[in-house]
């Protein structure tokens, strides 16, 4: 074994930080380990909404207190990932008005505020919504980013000590006497595969939950299915909007910065990693969209995506909630295992505090959970906002802060020190090089031959920017970052020219299945520069004669 | 028709590379940015793009773009959100509304007035508030345009067209609008002047005043759809856009559909009479800027043609893009500088086209080419008016 940590934590996705955090203050020394990189999962293949909980005030009263209750947690704890838009819930011509009375009763059970809103008042407040709807109830929805999410705990984690490594697959899980020893992790951009030693280890691999557990033959019923989501270009509505009837689907629009995403799908799929979207799909989910939001379908939609639920369907263990369930392997023969499955993205920071509670127990550390009032980000100081204003618009400013939080002033420093670096890299998401260089030089866990670069190392950086995710899809930013990596880091013509097409191609593949409109047009002008202009298929050059 | 979106821009940044102020100064972030990309974050609320006091509202960001974004209508739209900062609120008050300035000051002779305008301590005054001191100012006319036209005879005839004089051939040059009204009636045309016709609104939304410019628009369309379908002149393409286009887009809510604007020069040309109009030869060496806001209009230059009229007279088309003054813009203090430099490239051409007398419709354009070439500068059907035989 190469190296030996107390815990070592599976899945980098917001179940995984959240535990490692937890984990780092309560000063317990741990290790994530994540396949891709962070946020890969369903973490960012999910709809962004911050569950007042109201959704499941007729279904699941309990997850519905939950929701609220943590709702209200991260808003104060996670200002930089949150936007605090609050949601309606509205009810039109076809849907059951005696649902309403029911969902009423329930929000107020489950002690989630509600507030009738007049029709007229919520056409003014939303100008976009159909002049048909019926009733409007205002909850405190909002909406979240689980990039931002993801990226503010990490950070806050490293700064307690807590380590991760990305790109790095738990393939095997060792065990000696029915007690965990450690695992194999291959990396899977190398192929390297090394052995580390742990006490406990902790399965927070979502969707892929059932999988990590088989490797240590233990069954987990976590079934995956697939929801799809449709980012429109712009932003249509101020706050997030509901359907005010039994959830369904495509029944919610989340506006998220400048974009809106409409959510969402069921469907039971066999493998976690099947993301599959298909135009039909889309097709179906604007025409039930199209009830709120008239003018849908003359809205651009930038791309079509999917995620896997990591849907807890039986056994392993105690039930904590309904919502989740954290399952203590000890009782299926292993010592030192732990599964966490279910859950939403909403309620991870509970889930989280569970897990970390189960292992300090087994560990007889005492110290209690601070997640609950201690924020991901230090308040920025005044006196650095002030001076970024003189570089940034406002927003832009806001922005970045939001993006980098902690790290924000190093943005600044590289301004400060050329005033060149202020211009704009992506200008949809409004990242200045000076952003996209300092999350360079963050990113990018393990080097391919002598460079620090792997292929992704541009989707790295949009995870943590958003460079790529606005109107032109990575049009622009994508050979300008990749001219920014030249500068910084002086790779070669071949990998460079690797790392822009694998990232070109990554945008591509959501754009396909939702390639009509406009978002055709993009399409072709991003067609004109880079497999016209760019040759990035590497066409050889022919000779004319 | 409702609010328009952003959807339509493949942020090709052709707008950018065609907007003469992002050429000028690297604080503009051009078009792009202020328009369809920012107004993407506009629901959010968290503040303005600064540079947006920049855009001058030239129109060449429209005209460049190859799919229709309103990227103008935008950044007005924007602006009208914004409030300007009270420092420079007197002075944005005042370029905006000369049309309410004018109303106090014509009971004073013109030449009175406009030594107080005018005189090095006004203009102190004035540059202390924001004005530039070394701006051009246009100087008012003795008499305004509808006063002149009342004196003028019409023939009493059943075709009309109805007139719209906006506040520069009101208040600065009625020769422009009288020119008109004198080529109209030789076709046999009567030139209506109809009452209560205000400021299309122009200088008021390049400032931010969205309210002000929404009432003006509001009495002009009242007015106008009186006379649903006969054609409304006006010898200023700036108002001609704001009526044809902005209006609609700015406030959908009110647009009247049947108002039917036409070029002057385009009604003269396809006029039946139009063998009635004779001239005689102009021996000065002529060159004609297109305004930016005749060019937004997509409807060519017709002025061009419209100059073949004159026997044996060349026009040499300076096509130097926009002049920098865009109304009121280049008045202000902080951006007069930007102004000469947008307009240097026209300066140049007109002073190496050995021009003795430049054309050009607009009426700020003409102030703006004068001051900085010493060129004289006239309307084209000034000049028309003047040659008729
Ligand atoms: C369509 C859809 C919409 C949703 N909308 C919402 C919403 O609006 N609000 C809300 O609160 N919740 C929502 N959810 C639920 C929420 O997204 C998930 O519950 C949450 O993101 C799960 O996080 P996670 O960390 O458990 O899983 P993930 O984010 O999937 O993380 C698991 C990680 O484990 C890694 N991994 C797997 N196997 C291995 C291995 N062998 N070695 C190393 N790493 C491994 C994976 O690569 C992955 O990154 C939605 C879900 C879907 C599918
Ligand atoms: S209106 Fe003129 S100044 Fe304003 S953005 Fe467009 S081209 Fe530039
Ligand atoms: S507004 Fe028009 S010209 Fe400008 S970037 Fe968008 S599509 Fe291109």
């Amino acid at each position: 074994m190469s190296a030996h940590y107390p815990v070592i934590v599976i899945g980098g996705g917001i179940t995984g930080i959240g535990i490692l955090r937890d984990l780092s203050m309560r000063g317990v020394k741990a290790l994530l380990v994540e396949q891709k990189d962070l946020c890969t999962g369903t973490s960012s293949h999910f709809h962004g909404l911050l569950h007042s909980g109201a959704r499941y005030a007729v279904s699941d009263i309990e997850a519905a207190e939950e929701c609220y209750k943590e709702n209200l947690i991260l808003k104060e704890i996670a200002p930089h990932a949150i936007e605090r838009t609050e949601g309606f819930f509205i009810s039109i011509d076809e849907d059951d008005p005696a649902y309403v009375d029911r969902w009423v009763a329930g929000c107020s059970k489950a002690r989630i505020p509600t507030e009738q809103v007049d029709i007229k008042t919520a056409l003014t407040l939303e100008p976009n919504l159909a002049d048909s709807i019926r009733a409007v109830y205002r909850v405190p929805d909002s909406a979240v980013d689980g990039f931002r999410l993801i990226w503010q705990n990490a950070y806050s984690a490293q700064s307690y000590g807590g380590a991760f490594r990305t790109y790095a697959a738990v393939t095997a899980i060792h065990s000696e006497n029915g007690a965990v020893k450690g695992v194999e992790i291959t990396n899977i951009l190398t192929g390297e595969v090394e052995q580390i030693g742990c006490d406990y280890l902790v399965n927070a691999a979502g969707s892929w939950v059932a999988s990590v557990a088989r490797l240590a033959d233990i069954p987990v019923g976590v079934a995956p299915d697939r929801g799809l989501l449709i980012a429109f270009n712009h932003r249509f509505t101020e706050r997030v909007i509901n359907r005010l009837h039994p959830s369904g689907d495509a029944d919610i629009f989340v506006p998220h910065g400048a974009i809106t995403i409409l959510g969402t799908t069921s469907v039971k799929v066999d493998d976690p990693a099947d993301t599959t979207v298909s135009s039909k799909e889309a097709l179906y989910m604007l025409d039930i969209g199209e009830k709120l939001i008239p003018e849908l379908k003359s809205y651009r939609i930038l791309r079509g995506f999917a995620g896997t639920r990591p849907l807890f369907s039986s056994g392993g263990g105690r039930s904590a909630t309904r919502n989740f369930v954290v399952a203590d392997h000890e009782k299926d023969g292993l010592k030192g295992f732990i599964s966490i499955a279910g859950g939403k993205l909403t309620t991870y920071r509970l889930m989280a505090e569970k897990t970390t509670d189960l292992v300090c127990k087994k560990m007889g550390i005492t110290e209690k959970c601070r997640t609950h009032i201690e924020p991901l980000v230090k308040k920025i100081d005044k006196k650095i906002y002030k001076k970024a204003l003189a570089f940034f618009p406002k927003l832009g400013v806001d922005l970045s802060i939001s993006r980098q939080g902690d790290n924000f002033h190093n943005v600044l420093e590289r301004i400060l020190a050329d005033h060149k670096k202020c211009a704009l890299l992506c200008e949809c998401e409004l990242v200045t090089r000076a952003e996209f260089e300092e999350v360079l030089s963050r990113s990018g866990n393990y080097p391919i031959e002598h460079l620090e670069l792997t292929l992704g190392t541009l989707s790295d950086v949009r995870r943590r920017t958003r460079i790529g995710m606005g109107t032109c899809q990575g049009n622009f930013c994508a050979y300008r970052g990749v001219g920014a990596i030249a500068e910084t880091k002086g790779a070669p013509d071949t990998e460079l020219s690797a790392i822009l097409n694998k990232f070109i191609e990554e945008r591509w593949n959501g754009i396909r299945p939702v390639l009509w409109g406009v978002q055709l047009k993009e399409a072709e002008l991003s067609r004109g520069i880079y497999q016209t202009l760019l040759n990035s298929a590497g066409e050889p050059y022919e000779e004319r004669s | 028709m409702s609010k328009q979106t952003p959807d339509n821009c493949t942020a090709c940044t052709t707008c950018t590379a065609y907007c003469p102020i992002s050429k000028a100064t690297r604080n503009f972030r051009g078009p792009k940015m202020t328009g369809p990309a920012f107004e993407r974050f506009r629901y959010l609320h968290k503040g303005e793009e600064d540079a947006l006091s920049y855009c001058s509202n030239c129109k060449n960001c429209d005209i460049a773009c190859p799919n229709g974004v309103p990227i103008s209508v935008f950044n007005m739209l924007a602006k009208a959100e914004t409030s300007q900062g009270l420092r420079l609120f007197a002075r944005d008050y005042i370029v905006a509304h000369g049309d309410l300035f004018y109303s106090f000051l014509r009971y004073f002779p013109s030449f009175l007035v406009n030594f107080g305008m005018l005189n090095p301590l006004t203009r102190i005054f004035l540059d202390r508030i924001g004005v530039a001191r070394r701006a051009a100012l246009p100087a008012f006319c003795d008499k305004p345009f509808l006063k002149r036209l009342n004196a003028v005879k019409q023939p009493q005839t059943d075709e009309k067209v109805i007139f719209f004089p906006g506040c520069y051939v009101n208040m600065y040059d009625p020769e422009a609008g009288l020119a008109l009204v004198k080529l109209l009636n030789r076709l046999n045309v009567e030139v209506v002047a109809p009452e209560g016709l205000v400021c299309c609104g122009v200088p008021l939304i390049s400032s931010g005043f969205y309210k002000e410019c929404k009432k003006n628009a509001e009495k002009n369309l009242k007015i106008l759809s009186k006379y649903r379908g006969a054609p409304i002149i006006t010898v200023c393409p700036s108002c001609a856009l704001m009526i044809k286009h902005d209006y609609a887009e700015l406030f959908p809510e009110i647009a009247a559909k049947d108002i039917k604007i036409v070029d002057p020069s385009e009604f003269i040309l396809e006029h039946q009479n139009l063998k009635n109009l004779e001239f005689e030869e102009e021996s000065r060496k002529l060159s004609y800027h297109s305004p930016c806001h005749q060019r937004a209009l997509g409807i060519g230059k017709p002025a061009l043609e419209l100059m073949k009229l004159l026997p044996s007279t060349a026009v040499c088309d300076l096509d130097a893009g926009c002049c920098g003054i865009s109304g009121s813009y280049g008045f202000k203090k902080e951006k007069y500088r930007i102004s000469l430099s947008v307009g240097k490239n026209l300066f140049d051409s007109l002073k190496a086209a050995d021009t003795e007398l430049a054309l050009t419709e607009c009426g700020t354009c003409k102030v703006q080419i004068t001051a900085n070439t010493r060129i004289k500068t006239v309307h084209p059907l000034s000049l028309l008016a003047e040659r008729l035989i």
